[in-house]
């Protein structure tokens, strides 16, 4: 019995292995090699000469962190507060109130747009919609209804449009995860809380979104990992400007290491989202040892 | 742990140490940097970044003329290439180069940005022996660091201000004005502070939407303005300079351009390349300030060859101000240099010889007038192609007031922070005081203190 489950295991470790090489040939030896960098004043002439912590003290002097920092926190926070809204919001309406399944599909494949679209391409979109001219899609509309001059939306509002313009690329994800949960509920659970006279917002408010709790916890801290580490999309459309307005920490590592070819700084800012990543993880997995013991 | 990265750090530069030591090319004839004259087919790599491809063509041009010369002399010698064209941003491509050359891959010509980090790489042959009097003078000045020349000047670009004829035929301009005020900002009768103006009052009576407009992004073409303002950014030893007082005037300007005198939009900095392009193109801004090699995408944009563009747009160098008493145009030249591990440095040599001192000076003579700009070498400019090209016939002159500046190194770093508080200032964000105060910080904290002179 034992030398069988020595074999089976012995068997998944080797279906296994490719992939453990894959993660540490293309992740963790990077992820060594950025902690080493953190500590050196690597430039574009790649050669290695350690500075001690002279990154990390020159992450605490510039006036900038706070911001950058800030920035991170506003980002994060309101696209995952506004992202789990939505999600709940998008799932309810096409799984419970739209009986129709087929029509609720096609709302959501609407949604997946977005997602599927190429970052670039996606980004490109919003800066032809956005342009400060009167050639602007955006400037059209504002003028045809009775602008006197075209708006800089983008130099005006870039907080806002980074935020929608990520929003709607994190929809689909989480409203999908929340759509099966919704389906997944038993359905004598509604039937019985309309026996009882309960109303809809009541359905939603009590049977609903506790039975989807987990699932919410687990896309927002899901989502807040890919938001603290992409930059891609605010890169594209305000490069972290005007000034530093929306540089977020991740797109400060990039500009520090590819603008201004100071690999060793960016690599220690990175170094720092590493820790917090890594601390969010942590959470993660506690969020879910605890959910795998409640369902038990 | 210290063991542990101490074992790592000596893999790692074990691993680049050995790659870096297997560089050269693959051919089927005898090496020449073992002293031995080569023989058979040598295949040459030739890397080049970005759209004016002239550059590499004129080195494969180079070495036909080569082969047929070989050929007639009975030498047993035939050059070979294998090309790599990237168009990526150049900090990337430099990258590429030494990642390449750590790998033993590196090409034995290559296009050049960021010298410096190349030189310290240990990548770049030294070719200070190229440098002779067929080349315009001063020309090698970018490529020469710490007294030894790494790279050949392919052209001399020059980067001036663009105006709309039309515009100033509108607000009543006779032809023959119109025609001399290049001329008048070159000998000092047309000053910075009177152009200004000028941009004003074509705005003003209606004869362009703008009056001046500069590019959308970070880069050294801001320089020029801020030097037109008396501003340094460099010393006599080619040390980066941070100048408070220049800077303070220089964004005192940009920020009046755009919040008081309202000549240059506030949104430039929100504006792509190809909208800037077309305003510049179709006369919507009167005034431009950039290389004039940006002429071909200008032309472009609105659909217009290079004689219709210069019926209708005029150039002209950076005029004297209150400030600054030489007028003058920055030349950045674009060039190439050898790598000091190729297998071939004389032949590698023997190309750049023919080009600037062979038949081939044709082909940079080509090249200049395919990208609208003069030519590094003398004996080019005096060509057919470029005397007679529509805009290089009426820049001519240009080359006798053109300024070269140095190597500076940690400028990227500078125009980076520096375009960051244009963005601000324009958009009525920041003040002049704030902008210098905060461009100091940034400079002070992203550079270090021996590459920089506070003044």
């Amino acid at each position: 019995m034992k030398q069988n489950m020595r074999q089976k295991n012995m068997q998944a470790y080797l279906f296994l292995s490719p992939f453990l090489v894959f993660i540490t040939v293309l992740y963790i030896l990077p992820a060594i090699l950025t902690v080493i960098m953190a500590f050196t004043s690597l430039d574009s002439a790649f050669i290695w000469k350690f500075n001690g912590i002279n990154n990390f003290r020159k992450i605490l002097m510039d006036p900038n962190t706070p911001i950058i920092a800030w920035n991170t926190v506003k980002y994060v926070g309101i696209t995952i507060f506004l992202t789990v809204v939505l999600d709940l919001f998008f799932a309810i309406m096409t799984t419970y109130f739209i009986r129709d399944e087929r029509k609720g599909n096609i709302f959501k494949s609407i949604l997946m747009i977005p997602m599927i679209t190429p970052g670039v391409v996606y980004s490109v979109l919003w800066l032809w919609l956005l342009e400060a001219t009167p050639n602007g899609l955006a400037n059209k509309v504002y003028m045809a209804l009775g602008g006197s001059e075209p708006l800089n939306w983008i130099a005006q509002y870039p907080f806002v449009i980074i935020i929608a313009a990520t929003l709607l690329t994190s929809i689909a994800y989480g409203t999908t995860v929340f759509s099966s949960a919704v389906k997944s509920i038993p359905e004598n659970q509604f039937r019985a809380a309309r026996v009882d006279g309960a109303g809809e917002w009541e359905i939603v408010r009590n049977i609903i979104l506790p039975n989807l709790r987990f699932h919410i916890t687990f896309i927002a801290l899901w989502e807040t990992l890919g938001l603290l580490t992409n930059y891609v999309t605010i890169m594209l459309i305000t490069n972290g400007g005007p000034g530093v307005q929306t540089e977020v920490w991740a797109l400060s590592a990039y500009h520090k290491a590819f603008s201004d070819s100071q690999y060793g700084y960016g690599a220690a800012i990175s170094l720092v989202l590493i820790v917090v990543v890594m601390v969010l993880m942590l959470v993660i997995g506690a969020v879910m040892h605890h959910q795998e013991k409640s369902r038990s | 742990m210290k063991k542990l990265l101490s074992l790592t750090l000596a893999a790692l530069m074990a691993v680049s140490m050995l790659s870096g030591c297997s560089n050269g090319s693959d051919n089927s004839s005898t090496a020449q940097n073992s002293g031995e004259e080569p023989t058979g087919t040598i295949t040459l790599k030739v890397a080049h970044n970005m759209d004016f491809v002239t550059i590499p063509d004129a080195v494969l041009a180079a070495g036909e003329r080569l082969n047929e010369k070989y050929a007639a002399e009975g030498k047993d010698l035939k050059i070979e290439f294998e090309t790599d064209y990237a168009r990526i941003d150049w900090g990337e491509y430099s990258n590429n180069l030494i990642f390449a050359q750590k790998n033993g891959e590196g090409p034995d010509i290559f296009s050049v940005s960021d010298l410096s980090s190349l030189v310290e790489a240990g990548m770049m042959l030294d070719i200070s022996d190229l440098m002779t009097d067929d080349f315009v003078e001063g020309i090698y000045t970018p490529y020469i660091v710490d007294g030894k020349a790494y790279a050949m000047p392919f052209d001399l670009p020059v980067r001036v201000i663009y105006y709309n004829k039309a515009a100033l035929k509108e607000i009543g301009w006779t032809d023959e004005q119109i025609e001399a005020l290049p001329t008048q900002m070159a000998n000092g009768e047309f000053t910075w502070e009177q152009f200004l103006d000028l941009c004003k009052e074509v705005q003003d009576k209606g004869a362009a939407t703008w009056g001046l407009t500069h590019r959308p992004g970070a880069g050294s073409d801001f320089l020029d303005v801020f030097r037109t303002l008396g501003g340094e950014y460099y010393n006599d030893e080619g040390k980066l300079v941070f100048d408070s007082e220049g800077l303070q005037r220089f964004f005192q300007e940009i920020y009046d351009n755009a919040n008081t005198t309202k000549i240059t939009p506030q949104n430039l900095t929100q504006t792509t390349w190809d909208t800037i392009n077309t305003m510049v193109g179709d006369g919507t801004a009167f005034a431009y300030y950039g290389p004039l090699y940006s002429a071909t995408y200008v032309a472009g944009a609105v659909d217009k060859t290079p004689e219709q563009f210069a019926e209708d747009v005029g150039f002209a160098v950076f005029p004297v101000s209150e400030y600054n008493d030489t007028p003058f145009c920055i030349a950045a030249p674009q060039g190439m240099g050898i790598n000091a591990t190729t297998q071939y440095p004389e032949i590698c040599k023997d190309l750049f010889r023919e080009l600037y001192s062979g038949d081939s000076i044709d082909q940079l003579a080509h090249h200049a007038d395919t990208i609208f700009t003069l030519s590094s070498v003398k004996a080019a400019n005096e060509m057919e192609d470029i005397k007679t090209n529509p805009i290089l016939e009426k820049v001519g002159y240009m080359a006798d007031l053109s300024v070269t500046p140095p190597n500076v190194d940690g400028l990227t770093t500078y125009n980076n922070e520096l375009y960051k508080q244009i963005q601000l200032l324009e958009l009525g964000q920041t003040t002049p005081e704030q902008a210098v105060a905060d461009m100091k910080t940034q400079i002070e904290i992203n550079l270090d203190a021996d590459l920089v002179e506070y003044k």
